[in-house]
């Protein structure tokens, strides 16, 4: 029987035929296979190790006239890491750990955001465009990049809950816990 | 309109090595090395063309033919004696892989002699001996250095079994191959593995790469730190960056293969000719540019090590 035909009928419809049958729900996906651990930590040692690289080539970058390249730096490496994360097949048991890591990236992303004059573009250019004499707030591109290592330690837990076991996650654990120190402390320092 | 007399006469030796120099500078390497070719083919009594060509040669096995030309010519030639020890045993794994048997045996037996001490020689020339007799005898040289070196102990047992068997049915077959035994082919894996790189995440992320290969990785941060690392655990495989504090890659990698020939990896930012045939002169086994690549790392370990037989 038709939708229409119900709703002509009304609720006798209900009565004399009982609810229209909702269509049969898809079978939950199965959950995705656990990673190959070799893999996985070669790939995310791969990822860590662009973001060192490039933190690296940063330190000692004054705040006033580096505060471009080093937002471009947040921004560049947050977005390599979501680039990982959306490719890989976490298990649904990270959900939360995901939805944080989004929550925490998105946050970052409205720091940046108001950092950028209207109505947005490129960063590069904006900021080229304004030079040393419209120096970006100290206190604010600090608070962004703070921002930015939240996210990033929350999409690194991510990561980490990806191995099958705490033993496979050591590694990784300890270099990912290096590098958020170490920009942590880059942070601080810049003046 | 006539040229001038000579102008298209053959070149010099001499000319063809100002055209390599313009060629290194350009960056062109394998011009530079073609060049050189040339100029010692047309001068074979030239020092300074068989030296330079040792400096961009192709492989180990050309820069240790350069070397021992320009030995042959200067016997005292401070340089060229330091360096053919340190790619001699290189030349020997080459030839060796290559299956040149009578090459691998002359370059490891004399890489050897040049330096008894040296673990890994022995093994890849018990690999490529005749005997097992003579291969038991050669790792137990190996063992006697590093009495820990499980790879020697499981290829005498490897030998003895071999041993063992053909008394039962006649004589020893010579070695058709250079097979070193199963335990051998992990010599340079498993052992210390120097690695050195001013941050302190990188050297963690090159140690965690080379762990899974069974190396210990030994950090260090800068080069007096290195240094003093590799003398108190001589290392198997040593990866350094290009850039250090209190000096740089190349210089560590040439004072730590003073001591042994061991693989040396450089990770820096820019990989030019110049940097390569610095490298070279070091004794670097393999440039990688920087960030770090794991697959590549462990390609480059691997293909230094005495496991590459095998593959």
């Amino acid at each position: 029987m038709s939708t229409a035909l119900r709703s002509d009928l009304g609720d006798d419809a209900v009565s004399l035929y009982g609810p229209a049958a909702e269509p049969a729900a898809p079978p939950p996906d199965p959950p995705p296979p656990p990673p190959d651990p070799a893999a996985w930590q070669a790939e995310l040692v791969e990822l860590l190790a662009g973001l060192e690289h490039v933190r690296w080539g940063l330190l000692g970058l004054p705040l006033g006239t580096g505060a471009a390249a080093l937002l471009s730096f947040a921004e560049g490496t947050l977005q390599a890491v979501e680039g990982l994360a959306q490719d890989t097949p976490f298990p649904p048991d990270t959900a939360d750990a995901q939805a944080e890591a989004v929550a925490k990236a998105g946050a970052f992303v409205s720091q940046l955001a108001a950092l950028r004059p209207a109505p947005g573009g490129l960063l590069r250019s904006v900021f080229a465009a304004f030079g040393d004499h419209h120096p970006l707030p100290p206190a604010e591109v600090k608070a962004c990049l703070l921002a930015h290592h939240e996210a990033l330690a929350a999409y690194f837990a991510v990561f980490t809950a990806h191995f099958q076991s705490s033993k496979a996650a050591r590694g990784w654990v300890s270099a990912a816990s290096c590098f958020l120190t170490d920009y942590k402390a880059m942070i601080r320092d810049l003046a | 309109m006539p040229q001038p007399s000579g102008r298209h006469a053959q070149p010099s030796a001499v000319d063809l090595l100002r055209e390599a120099m313009a060629a290194a500078r350009g960056q062109d390497k394998a011009r530079t090395r073609d060049l050189l070719r040339q100029a010692t083919a047309l001068d074979p009594h030239s020092e300074t063309a068989w030296l330079w060509l040792a400096g961009v040669a192709e492989s180990p096995l050309e820069a240790t033919t350069a070397l021992e030309r320009v030995l042959a010519l200067n016997p005292n030639h401070e340089k060229a004696i330091q360096d053919v020890r340190k790619v001699r045993l290189e030349a020997g794994i080459q030839a060796a892989r290559a299956k040149d048997l009578p090459t691998a045996r002359r370059l490891l037996r004399t890489a050897v002699a040049d330096d008894p001490t040296n673990e890994t020689g022995w093994v890849w020339l018990a690999g490529v001996t005749d005997s097992p007799t003579e291969a038991i005898g050669h790792l137990e040289k190996a063992l006697a250095i590093n009495p820990a070196l499980s790879a020697a102990k499981k290829g005498i047992e490897y030998y003895q079994k071999k041993l063992a068997g053909g008394r039962k049915t006649g004589p020893l077959p010579a070695a058709a191959t250079p097979t070193p035994p199963p335990g051998a082919l992990k010599a340079v894996r498993g052992g210390p593995a120097l690695v050195v790189d001013p941050s302190r995440t990188l050297r963690l992320l090159i140690g965690l790469t080379l762990a899974a290969d069974g190396f210990t990785p030994v950090e260090a941060e800068d080069l007096a730190e290195a240094l003093e690392a590799a003398a108190h655990t001589p290392p198997a495989v040593l990866v350094t960056a290009a850039s250090l504090p209190g000096g740089d890659g190349y210089d560590l990698v040439r004072r730590v293969r003073e001591r042994r020939p061991v693989p040396a990896v450089l990770l820096t930012d820019r990989v030019g000719t110049f940097d390569k045939v610095r490298g070279q002169w070091a004794g670097v086994d393999a440039h990688l540019p920087k960030p770090l690549r794991p697959a590549a790392l462990r390609a480059a370990v691997a293909g230094r090590s005495p496991a590459g037989v095998a593959s």
